[in-house]
């Protein structure tokens, strides 16, 4: 279980750093997203791996898991939801901007004198 | 319990509640609520600092749950200073947005109070994961300031700017995650216990946990091999975002502070952590900032530079780990925040001043403004650290104070030697922009420029005055200092406010 909990979170880490290093938005996106997905495998894993126990301490339950991690992994899956939200939304911004899906936006010749052109008209 | 230690969090909360469900109504109502909250932060910042100067830190438990179960906001003195210093900023941004910069997209106010919430709660909270929380919350609306007014530049920054940041969450996230493995607590105070007694089997982990949590901290003090998003995400946001943006890497040496000086200094296993290398990592981003302030094609890149390398100067503090370095360098972070805000809104009001061009280092036609070159001349000898400005009693202050370090060869012959070169930049670049003229002495441009906007001059030339202050009260603002510094480098009273019974704490085993 531990094994194959540690080398699930490995992989998408793996996966996700190597998206991130590409030129293109969208596939850094998407490698952020399976690095948040990993994040939250490790977050939920420091709380130690407990199967078929509740998460509440009580005087009658004897083997419980700890709730913290699934509260905190809950927190941040709400925030990399919401930041994996906007940053789709930049990166449409700079594609609508630039014409092309580069990370550096680079404004290029052509689409500037037809953006120039469509504004004359 | 006292309220006053929420009070800088929650008002710019509800602000910003407000102003999301008033986006329908007229700009000048939302400007209206957005000032009467600064206002009232203004107000209540002051309160609590007045509050906070005591020996003992305000500890407010949030819905009476106690430490460590609950999440607690901590007052001490560096946090209060630090909130009333982003009250001040804030309130001179709001006034320059109102000038117009508000209306160029929607939703300005109420991101710009949701900012004022992420910064505030990330100085005044006791708890490593809320600190996250309030991080995230910080940059998300960084992220939609940043952006706000619409452009390529702007996006591009953005974009990158977003996608450091989200892989910094990444990396503080799986800290947190090995402090709750580790030391099973994340409440400040309490992992300043839980250090003093961690098993040698765990010993590495926790190590690398703290690590982590620094490199993440470090990232949004923009340490050198960290720092190159810096000056393209401030020169590419509007003047009065950049200028709320100074206080944002004061937020990451803040947080630095806090953790460095309450739980890592007296825990054996955290030993050396930062000591030795921060110190040559702080003097080369100083180094570096200087030749970006060479090279800088703009006034407002010239002083996202000028940023950074006040961001380098300050990590000295933690680096060498001393009462009276810290002391100095609690002043100094107060006045460069205050300096670098006053300085890129002058940057905003000299573009508008030069019309098409903006504020890039090319001959146009003169400013005829004298009241902009008067103000450029204070701001660019305090940034430079000339006497008698402010910033030449900052630079001092933290020269004398590593006098007696190994270190201080190294920091005098670097520091001095960067504000020389940022004084010839600074003179260079102001001759450039009021006294440069194309050669045959015809005007390049005959653009009707926009009249004078009042608010932003106001809100400018008020944070001038402001910084000339902190020469008036010099010795007052010091001594708050140095007492914060006392207070930082004495954490038992910080960990006895927080927890004051850690003995009788009953403690579950893992499941």
């Amino acid at each position: 279980m531990e094994a194959m909990l540690a080398v699930a979170i490995g992989l998408l880490f793996g996966c996700g750093v190597y998206l991130m290093l590409r030129a293109r938005t969208l596939p850094v996106i998407l490698g952020l997203a399976l690095i948040s997905y990993a994040v939250n495998l490790f977050l939920f894993a420091s709380g130690r791996l407990v199967i078929n126990a509740p998460p509440i301490i009580h005087a009658d339950i004897k083997h419980y898991t700890d709730p913290i991690p699934q509260a905190l992994v809950l927190t941040a899956i709400v925030i990399g939801f919401g930041m994996t939200a906007y940053i789709l939304t930049l990166a449409l911004r700079g594609l609508s901007e630039s014409g092309d899906d580069h990370i550096d936006m680079v404004e290029k010749a052509e689409s500037t004198s037809s953006t120039q052109i469509k504004k004359r008209h | 319990m006292n309220h006053s230690p929420i009070l800088p969090i929650i008002v710019p909360f509800i602000a910003s509640i407000m102003l999301l469900m008033m986006n329908a109504t007229q700009l000048s109502w939302q400007r209206g609520v957005s000032a009467l909250s600064v206002t009232l932060l203004l107000a209540v910042s002051i309160n609590l600092l007045l509050l906070a100067d005591q020996s003992a830190p305000l500890v407010y438990a949030l819905g009476e749950w106690q430490a460590p179960f609950g999440i607690v906001l901590v007052a001490d003195r560096l946090a209060a200073l630090a909130v009333l210093t982003t009250a001040v900023l804030s309130a001179s941004a709001l006034l320059y947005a109102s000038g117009g910069f508000d209306s160029k997209g929607r939703h300005f106010h109420a991101v710009f109070q949701l900012q004022l919430v992420g910064i505030n709660g990330a100085f005044l909270t006791g708890d490593v994961f809320n600190l996250f929380v309030f991080f995230e919350i910080m940059l998300l609306a960084s992220y939609i300031l940043l952006a706000h007014g619409g452009g390529l530049i702007k996006s591009r920054a953005g974009f990158a700017y977003v996608i450091l940041n989200l892989a910094g969450s990444a990396v503080f996230l799986i800290a947190l995650g090995l402090i709750y493995g580790t030391l099973g607590t994340l409440n400040l105070a309490d992992i300043a216990i839980q250090l003093k007694t961690v098993p040698a089997s765990e010993a590495s982990l926790v190590r690398l946990s703290g690590a982590l949590l620094m490199t993440v901290f470090l990232l949004k003090a923009a340490v050198l091999p960290l720092s190159f998003w810096l000056p393209h995400a401030y020169s590419a946001a509007g003047a009065p975002v950049a200028a709320l943006f100074a206080i944002m890497t004061k937020v990451g040496i803040v947080a630095i502070l806090h953790v460095q000086m309450i739980a890592f200094n007296a825990a054996p296993v955290m030993h050396g952590l930062l000591g030795s290398w921060l110190i040559v990592a702080a003097l080369v981003t100083i180094v570096f900032a200087a030749l970006g302030i060479l090279s800088a094609k703009s006034l407002q890149s010239l002083v996202a530079w000028l940023i950074l390398g006040s961001a380098g100067l300050l990590l000295i503090v933690p680096s060498l780990n001393n009462v009276v370095i810290t002391a100095a360098g609690l002043y100094y972070l107060v006045q460069s925040a205050i300096v670098g805000a006053a300085f890129f809104m002058m940057a905003g009001l000299i573009s508008n001043a030069r019309g098409r061009v903006g504020d890039a280092f090319v001959m146009t036609t003169w400013v005829s403004d004298n009241k902009l070159k008067l103000g450029y001349f204070i701001l660019a000898a305090t940034a430079a650290g000339l006497p008698p400005f402010s910033g030449f009693i900052g630079k001092l202050m933290l020269l004398f104070a590593v006098k007696e370090s190994v270190m201080m060869p190294a920091i005098w012959a670097v520091v001095l030697i960067a504000s020389l070169v940022t004084t010839i930049a600074l003179v260079k670049a102001g001759s450039r922009l009021f006294w440069e003229m194309p050669i045959d002495g015809e005007p390049l441009s005959q653009e009707r420029l926009p009249p004078n906007n009042k608010r932003q001059h106001f809100a400018t030339f008020g944070l001038i005055a402001i910084s000339l202050l902190l020469i008036v009260f010099a010795q007052p603002l010091s001594d708050l200092t140095l007492r914060a510094a006392e207070q930082l480098h004495a954490p038992e009273q910080y960990i006895h406010a927080v927890i004051p019974h850690h003995a009788d704490i009953q403690r579950g085993g893992r499941p």
